[in-house]
């Protein structure tokens, strides 16, 4: 997996604002996505050589939509649009198409976008109850929702926890909740840590992330080279991986398709260690390097983890690790500054991923005002889609070039 | 997931029906899976290629019948699957058949989250209503007497 030959620049990137009615189309919040990101920049729509497309493909009933995206935002008809379908990491593997488009020569500007909007026919809402890509889940009525679960309960019996790591998690994560203006939490009452570490469904649904409805996002990504003829000051570079693990829940046991699975089962996040080890190399840091994560947290023991998986703490660690106020601003590693998926809010493929990423980029840039982590160079945002089956990992650097 | 702050009715629409769910019967009513003929390799659900040694001489594998409890869990957050508004609370758990394969299953007649090494045995239950209106049936599991 080698001959990547180019750097490759974060330019510019934008979410869209929360509380979209339910009628709205996908192309208007797409379009307002795309027209907020190059509103940032001093590109034109014509200057977009390439890009990507994440969405649910249960949210969008049209065919072919790369070309129904590119057309919508009235792209250069030279321009390719990949369309992805990754479920809630789908973000990110746009982002994978694209940095590679542009990291192997070929292109020099390049569009990542990302959508999940409930267009009559479905939406993330509806779909976290429907299932997942299996067949057996379908016709047996499993979801998200009963893998997550039973994933957390296995974790904590293995590795000895109550709910307290999980109840410190959403607590700190509420916390930065409430000094980021576009989460969900944003100017919300603080939820009690009683409320939080009650051994209840209301206390796993406190634990558990919120909704946020229809979103895009919208990245601008350049080759260090076009960074550098627009003047880019401190620019950031990103990095990316992927790996994933077979969709069926029960192969996540012992896998035996692959050896260095073989040990791990649904407690542990081999494709995270697998994604990890490939962008740690490309990026050149190593775990200790990480000034702030970003990770997907639809509950707490899943951010935890996520850290286990990154390499940021020893496997079975993460829930001492949280504990110990590792994951808080002046601990070994803070982590979902921005509040995570429990206070900003689930999007899956709307912005999971983007919205890790887009933290990580303004704690790097110093703009992450009331929440900084003094002095940031890296970050590492991940994201995974359909219960682990996905994952991918992102460094950004700061002084890179 | 906590769905308090959505802005309008949650749309339910169902993906799945009777064709899709026949396709599947036998590992639905039988658990059948594949066992690679090359390297021995035993899956659930069925597989074409082995992961494993890449084979594609996969044969029909009848998988054990009985098993025991990995974890377990009560879903009763208040959102079930779609097609299970109309069902009460499900006990749903994670299975190591007696050959080593892992199932996900619910357990049929028990509201309680069992230990972790309860004795299960396989058994048919019904599911639900698919979207033609035709009642799905398939495995579930229950304590083994």
């Amino acid at each position: 997996m080698e001959k990547k030959t180019k750097k490759v620049v974060v330019l510019s990137f934008a979410i869209t604002d929360r509380g979209y009615p339910y009628d709205t189309p996908w192309r208007k919040i797409t379009v307002d996505a795309f027209t907020k990101c190059l509103g940032q920049t001093r590109l034109r729509v014509e200057d977009i050589e390439c890009g990507s497309v994440a969405y649910n493909e249960r949210t969008i009933s049209e065919a072919a939509l790369g070309t129904q995206v590119a057309d919508c935002l009235g792209l250069p008809m030279k321009c390719s649009m990949t369309p992805v379908s990754h479920a809630c990491c789908g973000g990110g593997m746009a982002l994978y198409n694209v940095w590679h488009y542009i990291a192997s020569g070929r292109y020099d500007v390049g569009l990542v976008m990302t959508m999940q909007c409930s267009d009559l026919f479905d939406s993330m809402e509806a779909m976290n109850p429907i299932g997942n890509h299996s067949d057996y889940d379908y016709m047996l009525g499993f979801s998200h929702v009963e893998y997550s679960y039973l994933r957390d309960y296995l974790y904590r019996e293995k590795y000895g926890y109550d709910v307290t790591p999980s109840a410190k998690w959403s607590q700190i994560c509420h916390k930065f909740a409430r000094l980021t203006p576009g989460a969900t939490e944003y100017g919300k009452d603080m939820p009690s840590y009683a409320d939080l570490s009650a051994v209840s469904d209301e206390g796993e649904r406190a634990r558990s992330a919120t909704a946020r409805g229809s979103t895009a996002t919208a990245t601008i990504l350049v080759s260090e080279e076009k960074a550098r003829e627009l003047g880019i000051v401190d620019p950031i570079t990103c990095y990316v991986s992927y790996a994933f693990r077979p969709p069926y829940i029960g192969n996540h046991f012992f896998y035996a398709g692959d050896p260095s699975y073989v040990p791990f089962d649904i407690a542990e996040q081999p494709a995270i260690m697998e994604a990890a080890k490939e962008v740690y190399r490309d990026a050149k840091i190593t775990p200790e390097d990480i000034d702030v994560a970003l990770v997907h947290d639809l509950s707490g023991f899943e951010g935890i983890m996520s850290l286990e998986g990154l390499g940021i703490c020893p496997i079975g660690q993460g829930g001492n690790f949280v504990l110990a106020g590792n994951t808080d601003l002046g601990g070994k590693c803070p982590t979902n500054t921005h509040g995570g998926g429990i206070a900003y809010g689930h999007t899956s493929v709307g912005s999971d991923f983007q919205i890790n990423m887009f933290e990580g980029i303004l704690q790097l840039q110093g703009k992450a005002y009331g929440r900084q982590v003094e002095g940031a160079k890296v970050a590492v945002a991940q994201a995974y889609g359909t219960h682990h089956s996905l994952d991918i990992v992102s460094v950004l650097k700061k002084g890179d070039l | 997931m906590n769905f308090d702050n959505l802005y309008g009715p949650i749309p339910k629409v169902e993906t799945h029906n009777t064709v899709r769910a026949f396709k599947e019967k036998d590992g639905r009513y039988r658990l059948i899976g594949s066992q690679c003929a090359d390297c021995g390799q035993i899956w659930f659900p069925r597989r074409f290629i082995c992961p494993k040694c890449h084979g594609q001489n996969l044969q029909p594998y009848a998988c054990a019948q009985g098993g025991e409890i990995v974890v377990s869990w009560v879903d009763n957050m208040g959102f079930p699957t779609i097609g299970y508004e109309d069902i009460d609370d499900r006990l749903i758990a994670m299975i190591r058949l007696d050959d080593g394969i892992h199932i996900i299953a619910e357990i049929a007649e028990c509201k309680r989250v069992l230990p972790k090494g309860t004795r299960v045995q396989l058994v048919i239950r019904q599911q639900k209503r698919d979207d033609t209106g035709n009642l799905v049936y398939g495995y579930k599991f229950k304590i083994s007497e």
